[in-house]
């Protein structure tokens, strides 16, 4: 009996199987590739970006400070007193410091002083330069505003003192702008 | 039977003594001739020539020396918009022959994306004179981008040769972005180079 044809090709498709098996691999092994020689070199840098803001702290005297450091405040008051505070850089960087000054007053004011040093708040005296924060009268008040004449470096302050005289209805300093020195060659640090 | 009158002792030999005495000499003769020949024990005269060539195996290595007084890993703190410093390297080909480099800057952190990096070559070393950093000779720009953790910056140093006298003098300028939002204060992250070069043998060194 002759053996179908199906079964005299099968052998042979199983030998060119093992056969393309063998030679596959030899046919697709090329030339020996060179195995590259890398160099390399890295240098790196830490970078921070800078914070800037300022907060108001109470020395001494009348007055509370805001919980956020934005504002120092009294109440009406119709005594003679004075508080003293400081307006701080609570950056990394030198900035501008800035405030606003709002006096309700019904008779008398509070002047606004700036001491270029801290003030002695027992004598009530400034050891260095003063200047006084204009303010200017407005319907039922009197407001005004203040910039540091230079940069003040980070964890420094301004030195003010707000003196109540007469009859006021409630005095608000608030910490407003921060301007951060210009921009700069940073190379050295 | 006679005797040698000088020898009166020895016999004499005899004729046919003497002629197998010559043959064995002969034969002896022969197979010595025949041996010498089979060792190849002749003498010759001959001339070898001989010829060495000194191989070595090239190196691949390169170094980023800090350049012009500074140290490029010094880091930079309180960076306010629009600030900027520069850093220098000289990239030095300490391998074996002159080859191609690639350079790349990267950032990382939250600055990143936020450092515009320009990278300038000089013909000669960088000085800094009067706080501006000044190149006495040519200059070459060689990338300008802001890099990103994803994307660093492609930086094509081009061919150096080997040695320091050949070194490239590379100066990095980071420009801290104008329009960096204030939500990023107190963010930090980093700026990093690197160079390489990849060499290849399988080329046909018969010149040299």
């Amino acid at each position: 009996m002759t053996p179908s044809r199906r079964r005299r090709w099968r052998p042979r498709a199983a030998a060119l199987v093992v056969a393309g098996a063998a030679l596959g691999p030899l046919a697709t092994t090329g030339p020996a590739q060179a195995a590259p020689w890398e160099g390399s070199a890295t240098a790196s840098a830490p970078v921070t970006m800078a914070r800037w803001g300022s907060g108001l702290s109470l020395v001494a005297g009348a007055g509370t400070v805001s919980a956020d450091r934005t504002t120092w405040s009294t109440t009406t008051t119709v005594a003679t007193q004075a508080g003293y505070l400081d307006l701080v850089n609570t950056g990394t960087v030198p900035a501008t410091l800035s405030l606003d000054v709002s006096v309700g007053a019904v008779v008398g004011g509070a002047p606004v002083t700036v001491c270029s040093v801290a003030w002695n708040t027992s004598a009530d005296t400034c050891a260095g330069t003063t200047t006084t924060v204009g303010l200017a009268a407005l319907v039922g008040r009197t407001a005004g505003s203040w910039t540091s004449p230079a940069l003040v470096a980070p964890g420094d302050g301004v030195h003010l003192r707000v003196k109540l005289g007469g009859v006021v209805s409630g005095v608000t300093v608030t910490a407003t702008t921060v301007v951060p020195r210009p921009a700069a060659d940073r190379t050295q640090g | 039977m006679s005797t040698d009158p000088q020898h009166p002792q020895a016999p004499a030999p005899c004729a046919r003594h003497g002629r197998r005495r010559r043959l064995a000499g002969a034969a002896t003769l022969a197979v010595a001739g025949t041996a010498l020949v089979g060792t190849g024990a002749f003498s010759s005269w001959g001339a070898t020539a001989s010829a060495t060539g000194g191989l070595t195996a090239g190196s691949v290595a390169v170094s980023m020396v800090d350049a012009n007084g500074g140290s490029f890993s010094t880091a930079v703190g309180n960076l306010l918009p629009a600030d900027y410093f520069y850093r220098y390297v000289d990239v030095t080909n300490s391998g074996s022959a002159a080859s191609t480099f690639t350079g790349s800057v990267s950032a990382t952190g939250a600055l990143a994306g936020q450092l515009q990096v320009d990278v300038t070559s000089c013909s000669v070393a960088w000085t800094t004179v009067s706080g501006a950093s000044t190149c006495p000779g040519t200059t070459t720009a060689l990338a300008s981008g802001t890099p990103t953790t994803a994307t660093p910056l492609t930086v094509a140093h081009g061919s150096i040769g080997t040695g320091a006298g050949n070194a490239q003098h590379v100066r990095y300028k980071v420009t801290f972005s104008a329009g960096a939002s204030s939500t990023l204060q107190g963010a930090g992250g980093s700026i990093a180079a690197s160079v390489s070069n990849t060499v290849v043998g399988g080329t046909d060194r018969t010149g040299g």
